[in-house]
């Protein structure tokens, strides 16, 4: 009851937000929205269906690079291109997601970061069609001729985007899918036993985790205005799972707890900025340690102690 | 005699050097329960597990009603009627006991991601069958006041029970259970009893029962293999076995793993 309560007022105060706040703010918690939606596919495949991927930022690339290079290249509206590119990531998610037939575990971890490395290379020397290492402009959003540029106006075609997003985490966690992605991270032989396609499913949780990468990639994009490698490497992976672990990898808030945590705090840390590295690693190991459902599963983890 | 509802032909499977199971081949006719016995490291559970296509035999092969399975992934095999429980049971521990068998519902569920996600009538008439369904199944095992309770805090006996539920739930032809009274209490194990002779009876399910339980095995099967070191020492009905010199020595005897 509180907890519904607490989320309808969050989502009033998300809706006025552009009508009093100032832009600045209204970029930063639209940067929380598009961050959070790639954060959203990290909770499917490494929250619910318990396996491990260090190539987020490489799918987030694709929606990134694709839905400018779409407009540029081919001349494709971004209505069109972005959500495109995000189908295209997820099959490239599907068949990579084939991989852990052969691999697991510590193994897949591996795999998933190579991807990410290669992905990166890829950015870098594919001059002709990434700008290599100097990077490449993102056309912005234009709905016929206006150019929707302004803070607000990203905010009002991301913060949807973020809704259904979330929206599709619950529908998710509570149907036939969702249940089966959490037999297999419980059991993966009794899951096939049970005439759950082990392999398929898997692979469909990397599809749809690539596909949430990418869209919020290309959400990224709009708002950043101008894209170079350096924004998707390992690092960027690693900062995602950050993200995903501290707000709560089983919640459909999680992504957006998380990623106004990562996005607010080297705001108001100020001077400070510099330690930011080190802050978010200490929250992390705090997290995985004292927490591992974490902003999101702290009440009911309190509720337990009590 | 009628046809055998599982068909289980010179099956053998070796790891490294040990010859797990040797061309091992047991007929299972429908309808009724067969069990395997034998001690410690006889085989039966690699045998469970080859049946399920968990692994892949070396030799010989598994049919059922005509079909052949091996070869089949476990997913397959199981949407072929094929169900079982684990011998250190294997549930979703998280889960509640409901959830669980929700679970084993899933191939039931028919909707699909978009269903799902827009919330279609499909969805809510499924989800809501599925429920009911759940709840009987819990019923039928005597879980139904321990549907909101994570699997992972039922006791031992009552995790078996809820293994037995999941594994209804698939709707088997054939329910493979991987000694199902290892760890009851004496009253348990005959609750145990009663319900393997209702799938039996009631469901007309065809059941491969492996235990080491004798007053469980003895009292529900018709027929019984007995298995030492990956070979088939003796079949025959419950007194049959019971009086074969060979069983008694394995099991009291000659064998350095004991019974």
């Amino acid at each position: 009851m509180i907890a519904r309560l607490l989320i309808f007022a969050a989502a009033a105060a998300l809706v006025a937000l552009p009508f009093f706040a100032p832009s600045h703010i209204v970029f930063l918690v639209a940067m929380i929205g598009s961050t959070s939606v790639m954060v959203a596919g990290l909770t499917i495949v490494v929250g619910f269906t318990g396996q491990i991927s260090i190539a987020q930022a490489s799918f987030a690339a694709i929606g990134a690079y694709g839905t400018a290079q779409l407009a540029t290249m081919a001349g494709l509206p971004h209505w069109i291109g972005l959500p495109a590119i995000a189908l295209v990531a997820a099959v490239v998610g599907y068949l990579f997601g084939l991989l852990s037939l052969r691999v697991a575990d510590h193994y897949l971890a591996l795999a998933t970061m190579a991807l990410c490395a290669i992905v990166q290379l890829l950015l870098i020397h594919l001059e002709d069609w990434t700008g290599g290492a100097v990077g490449l402009a993102v056309p912005p959003l234009a709905v016929g001729t206006r150019m929707l540029t302004r803070p607000t106006e990203l905010y009002a075609v991301i913060m949807p985007c973020v809704a259904l997003t979330v929206w599709f985490l619950h529908a998710l966690s509570t149907s036939r899918l969702g249940r089966a992605f959490a037999a297999l991270r419980m059991s993966e032989v009794a899951a096939a036993a049970i005439g759950i396609p082990v392999l398929h499913y898997k692979s469909l949780a990397f599809a749809l985790s690539a596909f949430f990468g990418a869209f919020g990639g290309g959400l990224f994009a709009l708002q950043t205005t101008y894209l170079d490698p350096a924004q998707f490497g390992i690092l960027e992976s690693v900062r995602l799972i950050a993200i995903a672990v501290i707000g709560g990898v089983l919640n459909p808030f999680g992504p957006l707890i998380g990623s106004a945590v990562f996005v607010l705090l080297p705001e108001a840390m100020g001077a400070l900025g510099r330690y930011m590295s080190l802050v978010f690693s200490l929250l992390l190991l705090l997290f995985v340690v004292v927490s591992p459902q974490g902003i999101a599963g702290l009440p009911a983890r309190l509720r337990a102690r009590r | 005699m009628s046809a055998a509802a599982l068909k289980i032909e010179s099956l053998g499977i070796r790891f490294g050097g040990l010859l797990a199971l040797d061309e091992v081949s047991i007929d299972i006719a429908p309808r009724s329960i067969h069990a395997v016995i034998g001690p410690n490291g006889a085989g039966k559970s690699t045998l469970v597990n080859l049946v399920t296509g968990i692994y892949a035999p070396t030799t010989g092969r598994v049919i059922l009603d005509g079909e052949v399975l091996t070869g089949l992934p476990t997913h397959r095999i199981a949407a072929r009627g094929v169900a079982r429980t684990f011998q250190n049971t294997e549930l979703f521990t998280e889960l509640s006991a409901r959830e669980n068998v929700l679970i084993g519902l899933h191939r039931h569920l028919g909707y699909g991601l978009l269903a799902s996600t827009l919330r279609l009538p499909s969805f809510y008439r499924a989800e809501r069958d599925a429920a009911r369904r759940a709840d009987e199944l819990l019923a039928l095992v005597g879980l139904e006041a321990q549907g909101g309770t994570a699997a992972g805090d039922l006791a031992l006996g009552q995790q078996r029970r809820l293994e037995l539920a999941r594994a209804l739930a698939v709707g088997p032809r054939l329910l493979l259970l991987d000694e199902p009274a290892a760890g009851l209490r004496a009253a348990e194990a005959e609750g145990l009893s009663s319900v393997l002779l209702r799938l039996r009876d009631e469901l007309g399910l065809t059941l491969l029962l492996i235990d080491h339980v004798m007053r469980v095995v003895m009292g529900v099967s018709e027929r019984i293999t007995v298995l030492n070191y990956g070979r088939k020492l003796a079949e025959g009905t419950p007194e049959e076995v019971r009086r074969n010199p060979d069983v008694i020595a394995a099991y009291l005897g000659g064998s350095p793993h004991g019974a």
